[in-house]
């Protein structure tokens, strides 16, 4: 019992990526594979996906693993599914690993349903006898009915993957490998996903959890490993560890020069991001108030002056504000002198993505100086699942919608549905 | 529950040298096998009214085709027996090598979707191929039999013997697609190249004229290809009469050919399945 479930050590993969064009380069890498015992002669084109990957995983842990595009997670996963071997290192699994890599990859579109369960079922290496006895289970969940015996080609892409997930998550594996699966189907079959993928973590099963969806790893995960090209970065507790995660995409943005912008006799030294409480960030969480700060210089009093930022999410202006905005009279005459402006978007009224923020500075009439993209920010959804939010990230649109929705039935109670129709309109 | 946890502990490492299949994985994973034979069977025939009637159309058009210009106008001889019938059992032999090396051969490129997803022993693709041609064996089987029953003929007191043969040439088949769909993976020129070597080999084996037409100084060379020992066995073995057997040496070659082609399809394989889905 005390053994770890999933060992993990020093686990290595190195990807020969030069050109396949040649026939020459081919057959030296068929070469290579024949005895690979030989040294390995490194190319510049060629990579290691992973490098001395090290963890293990206790009964019942729930482990995310996070980090950007390319950063070996994928390939961690499928060295761990045994799709691929690594190049040096060791993994020992104890237990039936169910792989979810990629819902209904094992699913033929000339075979019926039933005969996809049966199939499916014996890729995650499951006995008929066994299959037979989930086959209801597995049914009553996908919703898929009386289409049992329809080949799937016919199928719906929903009904499709419902059936996939039905099959993998109902057949029991004591650990369960996923990436990004919850991304599928539409939104009420993901919830009941969600909570299955809920219930097998709590009933004790070891769970390997690869997401985008920040928000998901904070709900559902124990622990998380941060990886960055190949090596593990942070691990331990998964808020830490996406706090680390939230640092590295930062330094991805990119740093205003100290030096500023001149124009017109105006400076403006420096555009900043700060959390309210005043320390400079430049990744912020949905609940966090975001305080833009402007440090500008005049050499020369400017009358009716006005300074004006721009936030765009996707080259799309979400709004421009004034600093003048609300002001009885639309102008402030500004003496000569450095000045500090803060402008401040309330907590939850941005949606999670990358933010660019032009500043100009002008008067009534003149634009004085213009700083397209003088700084950028990005809000993740770092605390909160938002898979069922108007603010989702991959959903179109750019706010935190703040309404609701009421829906009556109008033809089965017709009294019923103009009571209500008439409470709504008052 | 100890030795249920020990069955379940899988360790994942970098494998070198000659590895031997893992027979003991392999037999848990049957019900897979068979239902990637079923699956490969029945999308075959997708779709069409037909469906395993095609498969007796192609040997039916040969035999026709054949019987009438080297069997009616060429006047091939067919020692003593219908010429239809006697190509019908070489075509049948030779249907099931092609298709089962071809299937194997290309095994692991067909299933990449497959591969490239999930783990199962790799070595099922191929084997899984290699059976699936079975069902089509039946079926030509059966039409052979209705044929035969056509002209009169009664199987040989022999035919028994015909079984082992087809045996032979399936596991002859299977050992050549072992080596070929790993190589088909790196280079697809393997399954073009296969056609044309197939093409040769053909003409190579007695399949649309007799043995008795190799000029007599030639027959041992003739005999080393391990195709012309089986086929001429099966059209001996199943019509009897007149058909000559082939030599008994002949046979211990075919046969010494076909373990020496499955050791070495075995340690190509084994050698380079391992990482062939990174190349796939």
């Amino acid at each position: 019992m005390t053994n770890p479930v999933i060992s993990v050590d020093r686990l290595s993969k190195y990807y020969q990526l030069g050109e396949v064009a040649s026939a020459g380069g081919r057959f030296s890498k068929f070469l290579s594979l024949w005895r690979p015992e030989t040294k390995l002669t490194e190319h510049n084109r060629d990579l290691w996906a992973l490098k001395d990957v090290s963890f293990e995983l206790e009964q019942g842990q729930v482990l995310g693993i996070i980090g950007r595009n390319g950063a070996g997670k994928s390939t961690l996963l499928k060295i761990l599914s045994r799709i691929t071997e690594p190049t040096t290192g060791t993994a020992t699994i104890r237990g039936r690993v169910g792989s979810l890599l990629e819902v209904g990859t094992g699913f033929h579109p000339e075979l019926t349903g039933r005969e996809n369960v049966f199939l499916n079922g014996a890729i995650l290496g499951m006995s008929q006898a066994e299959i037979a006895r989930k086959f209801d289970e597995i049914i009553d969940f996908s919703e898929i009915g009386d289409f049992i015996d329809t080949p799937v080609k016919r199928y719906s892409s929903g009904m499709f993957t419902r059936l996939a997930f039905a099959v993998a998550a109902n057949l029991d594996p004591e650990i369960l490998i996923i990436d990004e699966v919850l991304s599928v189907g539409d939104a009420a079959f993901r919830k009941k996903s969600m909570e299955k993928i809920r219930d097998l973590m709590k009933s004790g099963r070891t769970v390997l959890f690869v997401s985008h969806n920040i928000g998901s790893i904070s709900e559902l995960c124990t622990s998380a490993i941060l990886l960055d090209k190949g090596e593990i970065l942070d691990a331990g507790e998964v808020g830490d560890v996406v706090g680390s995660y939230a640092k590295l995409i930062s330094e991805d943005l990119i740093h205003g020069d100290g030096r500023g912008w001149h124009k017109n006799n105006i400076s403006i030294n420096r555009v900043w991001t700060t959390h309210s409480d005043g320390r400079d960030e430049q990744i912020f969480d949905l609940k966090d108030e975001i305080v833009v700060n402007m440090e500008y210089e005049l050499h020369e009093d400017i009358d009716t002056m006005q300074s004006v930022m721009v936030v765009s999410r996707n080259m799309i202006e979400v709004f421009t504000s004034f600093d003048t905005d609300g002001h009885v009279e639309p102008i402030a005459n500004r003496k000569a002198g450095r000045y500090h402006a803060q402008m401040r978007i309330p907590a939850r009224f941005l949606k999670g993505g990358s933010y660019s923020i032009s500043v100009l500075i002008g008067t009534l009439t003149d634009i004085l100086i213009e700083v397209p993209s003088a700084l950028q920010f990005a809000i993740e959804e770092l605390t909160e699942n938002t898979a069922f939010r108007s603010y989702k990230k991959e959903r179109v649109g750019h706010i935190i919608f703040p309404g609701s929705w009421t829906t009556a039935q109008m033809d089965q109670d017709t009294d019923a549905g103009q009571l209500e129709l008439a409470k709504g309109g008052t | 529950m100890s030795q249920q946890e020990d069955l379940n502990e899988v360790r994942i490492y970098p494998r070198t040298g000659f590895s031997f299949p893992d027979l003991r994985e392999i037999s848990q994973y049957k019900s897979l096998m068979f239902l990637l034979v079923w699956r490969e069977i029945k999308s075959r025939y997708k779709q069409s009214y037909l469906g395993a009637l095609w498969v007796i159309f192609q040997p039916l058009t040969m035999m026709s085709v054949y019987a009438l210009f080297l069997g009616y106008v060429a006047r091939f001889p067919s020692e003593g027996v219908p010429y239809a019938v006697y190509i019908l059992c070489s075509i049948t032999c030779w249907q099931f090598f092609n298709q089962s090396m071809t299937g194997a051969g290309t095994s692991l490129a067909n299933q990449q979707a497959l591969i490239g997803k999930i783990y199962f022993p790799r070595i099922l693709a191929p084997m899984s191929a290699s059976l699936s041609s079975f069902l089509d064996l039946a079926i030509l089987i059966g039409l052979l039999v209705v044929v035969m029953a056509f002209f009169g003929i009664f199987p040989s007191p022999n035919a028994f013997m015909a079984v082992g043969i087809l045996i032979l040439i399936g596991f002859f088949a299977f050992s050549l697609g072992l080596a070929l769909t790993v190589l088909d993976a790196f280079w697809r020129d393997v399954r073009h190249g296969l056609g044309l070597v197939i093409q040769i080999w053909y003409f190579a084996s007695p399949v649309i004229y007799p043995v008795t037409l190799v000029p007599e100084r030639f027959l041992h060379f003739y005999y080393m290809n391990p195709m012309a020992p089986l086929i001429q066995g099966f059209r001996w073995a199943v019509l009897g009469g007149d058909v000559s057997m082939p030599p008994l040496w002949s046979f211990g070659s075919s046969i010494c050919v076909i373990l020496i082609a499955f050791v070495i399809g075995l340690t190509v394989f084994q050698r380079l399945e391992r990482n062939v889905v990174d190349y796939l």
